[in-house]
């Protein structure tokens, strides 16, 4: 393993987010968040500059201030209407989800073994290692909490594997897809916060395993 | 009759002469009665096992040696015949180690059940235990061992059973005895199918044992429920707190060594394309450990704490022993050579603390009547030999410096660092390091549960009025503990030199030996021992040089935040020391806390307080109960069958035979 | 000739330091935090006036101890000089032994070990209390420093702590990066070690806080000088190491020779003595049951350690 930039940024978006699992606290859950986005939105750039594509120059330029800036201030804007600070105790604990992550980094790291190399100045099958890691981290983040906030936190970290992980196998999709992804998860961010007002206000809190009442 | 040495020779003539003392004993057992009854005894067995330790040390001055006999006496399939090389003197050492010291701490303790078993039936089984062990671990052929292996399991039930006026003694031998047939019937249906690959059912025709799947999982299973690794432990827990005195040593010294050294002789004589063995092993090796010393903290019982405890350190050598394996799969003679030490350093140490820590619990129990943490307290002054000698063997068991089971701990990591930077896969390297993660945690676990012990048992001031009754029961246990500390001390220190002694042991087992004696860094222990002496000046130099005036030294009560005449039971119980590392595995114990307030205004004016913590065993009550009712389910509706009509028994064999013509039709 | 000066030098150089530095680091730590509380604080030799003190003081004993309180803080004592002349804290620390990782980890346990007992000696709930915390810490923090530790050990090849400290040797990203992620991972570790807040407050001692403070209550006069004495020396040894593991991070990037190699390891420990100040001052002690949280990030970073170096070969 040739630590060079692009594996160095593949690899800490993916130890921001299982850091992300260790906390149950938003506002940290958050900064990780960024972190992590902003790992993924350098690695555009560096891609961006080392095979000349300046579409990737305007993706990077739109993530950092769709997904950094805007998203988490409006996630932070919806936790202080709703009153919120952190997590309820979560199916699986804290410590243990960090380390079933990290875990799933070794699995990851196994699993991209398997693909071939498709690049031949850098080794992309680092990026598809951090890449599954982060899926598995956003499946994990959705599964093991309770809160809605952290399901829209966790889903929005398994867009960001799937974005990886075609950026570092192809060199990243075209421009209007992009653009099209990004609006759209923009547009389902802000629609999930309204439900989340909805849910608040119906039920008084946003458990979502406490949703189950409405069968009876 | 056949023997390759003369039989005039001295090691021979010595065993012989042990055996034989042995056989005596136990006819004698018939005839003998009187006070003395259990010091004649004791004696006898101390001169059998004593005859057995000069006969094995002189064996291994002989570098290579095999000794054989054949006897025309026929088991119906096989015949008697004992085979004694390196690897099974190894292992008689161990047991004439054990017996020596728990013969000569033995006496008094027998005289606490008294009138509560048969003194002569009892002295009879423990002679045949004995005996029937070291032809067990002699046996060459698969009929002979299994012959002695079942006497060994009635023996032992027998014993368990003494004191057998106590229900909880009778519940104890039967769950044994439960285990003990699954145990035979694991290991027969595996010597079943070797004789049918091998057409034989001497061991030394077994080659590549390790190498079918099936049957050596089998062996592995019928072993480990003896030894009681996962999820075999649950019996060690009943039988090891019931049994009376040396028969829990024994069993926990000496018995599971037996499955070991069968494990060794089987399955990793020859094996060199065992990986998947090897995984098993290590994966069975590894949740005993950690599953072993986390159960061990949560014990309210003495005994069974220690039982569960050697469950942590049978899970160490069979770690060991996969790592054996995996190496041998990999052609590192090196590292295999450095596993199997580990595994057997181990073996020897912790036979030698365990039996320690049980004379010590033994004396505990003798003179307090009671083996429940929550009753003793404070004996560290009316018992200071054993308080002393309890903490080193116990520094033996956590593995600390400069005690044996550091040095024995210390071969087991340095393998698995290794394999870590060998040339194995990666899966292979990272179980190497996650499981050195893993041993550090279960040695810390470790080292909460003993430092409960000592410090629940030993300090702080007495829970109940027991105190008054403790006392040094018999000068001859403080020897045998003092014995079993000092050795464990000098073996720790000592270890680059012992281990060059088992070299002939290895040599057997794996094709190509290997120098140990650079691995296992003489640095290292330099190290240790120059720290000891370091240490220990800076002691002497602090007392004497009079830095500490003990004139100024005042006597006082211990703080007790003003509140006065706090009574002992304020002070912390064992319950409450494991509660912290209890409540973070809480869903692996089904930990749960009750607490119960009653008053008139429950939060402000409490008048009684009741508190309640309550683990059921998950293992217990997740896989055996079910089974049992799945068993008795399927029992009951088999029974079924039998209404005792004799028409319905008839209308049974008439279709029997119609069956069997219409298929002797068929072919 | 001068082989001997120098190296009677270095050890009674290396001996100034061992008895020196730890109390005159805890002095510049309560100096910085107290700066950061906008006080004056103690001066920073404050530590070294304690200990004289409570030398010269009269010592009082429980009636219900055994010679295992009395003894455990002369044990502990020199079990950790023994760990100090091991450890490579300091770069230009002269060779004392083979200085195995594992020896030096189950030295501390050993420590450990006569703690808890000599807590439980006294019989009283504190000591019970706090023997029960600390070893409940130590399970969930040995993998940790562990796996750090053992992960350098792979690396290198080697389990001899001297050969893996060394300077003698060139640097590359992926062995830059492993040890920047050990030094974090053994400092969070060290904080838990150490019973330093987010795990603990030192300066407090309500039930609700105590471990270490819990663990020394009954100890006093020369006693607790030598028990003071140890953790302050434990402490140095801890962030000492840590502050290697960040050192040979740093060595990617520049090369330095021996002496000013020496002064930047004075310096880094400094560096890491700031951080803990300030954590000291704007962390608040995290609730008993938060603190497997916290110990979790500790082990996350020896697992990524351990990833890191299956990874690289």
């Amino acid at each position: 393993m040739h630590l060079d930039t692009f594996t160095v940024l593949a690899i800490s978006s993916a130890i921001s987010a299982i850091l992300m699992l260790g906390t149950n606290h938003l506002r940290i859950n958050l900064f990780f968040y960024c972190v992590h986005t902003l790992a993924i939105a350098l690695e555009t750039a560096w891609i961006a500059q080392r095979f000349h594509d300046t579409n990737l120059y305007w993706i990077a330029f739109f993530i950092i201030l769709l997904k950094v800036i805007a998203i988490p201030k409006y996630l932070q804007w919806v936790m202080t209407k709703i009153d919120v600070e952190s997590d309820v105790e979560p199916f699986i604990a804290a410590p243990l989800a960090m380390t079933i992550g990290v875990g799933m980094l070794g699995l990851s790291y196994l699993l991209s073994l398997q693909f071939s190399s498709l690049w031949t100045e850098v080794d992309s099958r680092m990026g598809a290692m951090a890449a599954i890691s982060v899926f598995f981290t956003g499946v994990l983040l959705m599964l093991s909490r309770k809160i809605a906030v952290s399901q829209i936190i966790g889903f929005l970290v398994l867009e960001n594997g799937i974005y990886l992980f075609a950026l570092t196998q192809t060199h990243g999709m075209p421009l209007i897809i992009e653009m099209g992804l990004l609006l759209e998860l923009l547009a389902i961010v802000m629609l999930s916060g309204l439900i989340v007002f909805r849910i608040k206000k119906s039920f008084e809190h946003i458990d979502v395993s406490r949703l189950t009442e409405l069968r009876e | 009759m056949s023997f390759n040495l003369e039989l005039t020779s001295p090691p021979l003539m010595a065993i012989l002469s042990s055996l034989i003392i042995w056989t005596i004993g136990a006819l004698l057992s018939f005839v003998i009665k009187g006070r003395l009854i259990h010091q004649f005894f004791a004696a006898i067995l101390f001169a059998g096992a004593f005859l057995l330790g000069i006969a094995v040390v002189l064996f291994f001055q002989h570098n290579s040696f095999s000794l054989d006999f054949l006897s025309g006496f026929y088991f119906a399939l096989a015949p008697l015949s004992l085979h004694l090389d390196a690897l099974n003197c190894f292992f008689l050492g161990i047991l004439s180690v054990t017996i020596c010291l728990l013969s000569i701490s033995l006496p008094k303790y027998l005289h606490y059940y008294k009138e509560r078993f048969n003194a002569g039936i009892y002295w009879h089984c423990l002679f045949a235990f004995i005996l029937s062990l070291v032809f067990t671990l002699l046996s060459v052929n698969a009929i002979c061992f299994l012959i002695f292996w079942e006497i060994m399991s009635l023996t032992v039930m027998m014993l368990i059973a003494s004191d057998h006026i106590r229900q909880r003694a009778k519940h104890a031998a039967l769950s044994y005895l439960a285990m003990t047939i699954i145990s035979s019937v694991l290991i027969t249906g595996a010597f079943l199918i070797y004789y049918f690959h091998y057409k034989s059912w001497n061991f030394s025709d077994w080659t590549s044992a390790g190498s079918l799947l099936m049957p050596a999982l089998l062996l592995f299973f019928g072993l480990g429920v003896k030894c009681g690794i996962w999820p075999f432990q649950i019996w060690m827990a009943h039988a090891q707190s019931e049994a009376p005195a040396p028969v829990t040593a024994l069993m926990s010294a000496v018995m599971k060594k037996v499955s070991i050294y069968a494990i060794i002789r089987l399955l990793i004589i020859n094996n060199d394309s065992g990986v998947v063995l090897a995984y098993v092993i290590l994966a069975f090796g590894t949740v005993s450990l950690v599953w072993g010393s986390l159960f061990a903290l949560l014990e309210r019982d003495l005994k069974r704490l220690l039982s569960f405890s050697t469950v942590e350190n049978i899970g160490l050598i069979l770690i060991a022993l996969g790592l054996c394996l995996m190496a041998r799969h990999l052609h590192c003679w090196d590292l295999a050579n450095l596993a199997l030490t580990a595994a057997l350093f181990h073996s020897f140490s912790h036979a030698l603390s365990k039996t320690g820590l049980f004379i010590g619990a033994n004396g505990i129990e003798a003179v307090t009547y009671t083996r429940d943490l929550s009753f003793l307290g404070g004996l560290a002054g009316k018992m200071p030999w054993t308080t002393a000698c309890f903490l080193i063997n116990s520094m033996a068991i956590i593995a600390l410096p400069p005690a044996s089971g550091f040095a024995s701990k210390w071969m087991i990591y340095q393998g698995l660092f290794q394999l870590a930077t060998s040339h194995a896969q990666v899966v292979d390297r990272s179980i190497a390091l996650i499981i050195v993660g893993i041993m550090s945690f279960a040695g810390a676990l470790a080292l909460a549960c003993y430092t409960k012990a000592i410090g629940i048992c030993f300090l702080g001031r007495s829970r109940s009025d027991v105190a008054g009754r403790a006392g040094e029961l018999l000068k001859t246990s403080m020897a045998a503990q003092f014995v079993a500390a000092s050795a464990s001390l000098i073996l720790g220190v000592c270890a680059p030199y012992i281990v060059r002694l088992f070299q002939p042991v290895c040599l057997i087992v794996l094709p190509k030996g290997a120098d140990l004696h650079s691995v296992v860094a003489l640095p290292l222990f330099t190290t240790v021992l120059l720290s000891l002496i370091f240490v220990g000046s800076v002691l002497v130099l602090l007392n004497k040089l009079s830095l500490r005036p003990r004139a100024r030294l005042k006597k006082y009560i211990t703080w007790d935040c003003g509140y006065g005449d706090l009574p002992a039971r304020a002070e912390e119980t064992g319950a409450s020391f494991s509660e912290s590392i209890a409540r973070i595995f809480a869903p692996i114990l089904q930990y749960r806390m009750i607490t119960e307030i009653q008053g008139k205004d429950r939060r402000h004016f409490p008048e009684v307080i009741k508190f309640e913590t309550v683990t059921s065993p998950l293992l217990e009550e997740g896989l055996y109960r079910p089974t049992l009712k799945i068993i008795q389910i399927l029992s009951r509706g088999i029974a079924a069958l039998q209404t005792g009509s004799i028409h319905l028994y008839l209308v049974y064999v008439f279709i029997t035979l119609v069956v069997l013509v219409s298929i002797g039709i068929r072919l | 000739m001068s082989e001997f000066f120098l190296t009677t030098g270095k050890w009674l150089s290396f001996g100034l330091f061992i008895f020196f530095l730890p109390p005159l680091m805890v002095g510049v730590l309560t100096k910085c935090k107290a700066r950061l509380q906008n006080r004056i604080g103690a001066p920073i030799f404050q530590p070294f006036y304690d200990l004289g003190k409570l030398w010269r003081k009269g010592e009082t004993v429980s009636q219900t101890t055994s010679w295992i309180f009395r003894g455990t803080a002369a044990i502990n004592f020199s079990v950790m000089l023994v760990i100090s002349m091991l450890l490579p804290w300091l770069s230009f620390k002269p060779y004392f032994a083979h200085a195995d990782l594992i020896l030096v980890i189950y030295l501390f346990a050993l420590t450990r070990f006569f703690s808890v007992l000599a807590a439980l000696d006294a019989g009283s709930a504190f000591g019970g209390f706090g023997a029960s915390r600390e070893v409940t810490l130590a399970m969930l923090v040995e993998p940790a420093i562990m796996l750090c530790l053992a992960s350098l050990g792979c690396l290198y090849s080697t389990t001899d702590l001297n050969t893996i400290f060394t300077y003698d040797r060139v640097c590359t990203a992926t062995q830059s990066a492993l040890w920047l992620l050990a030094g974090t991972g053994l400092f969070l570790s060290s904080l838990v070690e150490l019973s330093r807040m987010p795990i603990d407050d030192p300066t407090t001692h309500l039930e609700l806080t105590m471990i270490h403070e819990a663990m020394i209550l009954e100890n006093s006069g020369p006693n607790l000088a030598l028990t003071e004495f140890t953790h302050y020396l434990k402490m140095a040894v801890m962030w000492g190491l840590s502050a290697q593991c960040f050192l040979h991070a740093l060595c990617y990037f520049v090369t330095i020779n021996e002496f000013g190699r020496s002064l930047a390891s004075l310096i880094m420990l400094l560096v890491v003595l700031i951080i803990v100040a300030l954590i000291e001052g704007t962390a608040v002690k995290l609730q008993w049951k938060k603190v497997p949280e916290f110990i979790a990030f500790a082990i996350a970073m020896s697992l990524l350690c351990v990833f890191v170096v299956i990874a690289k070969s």
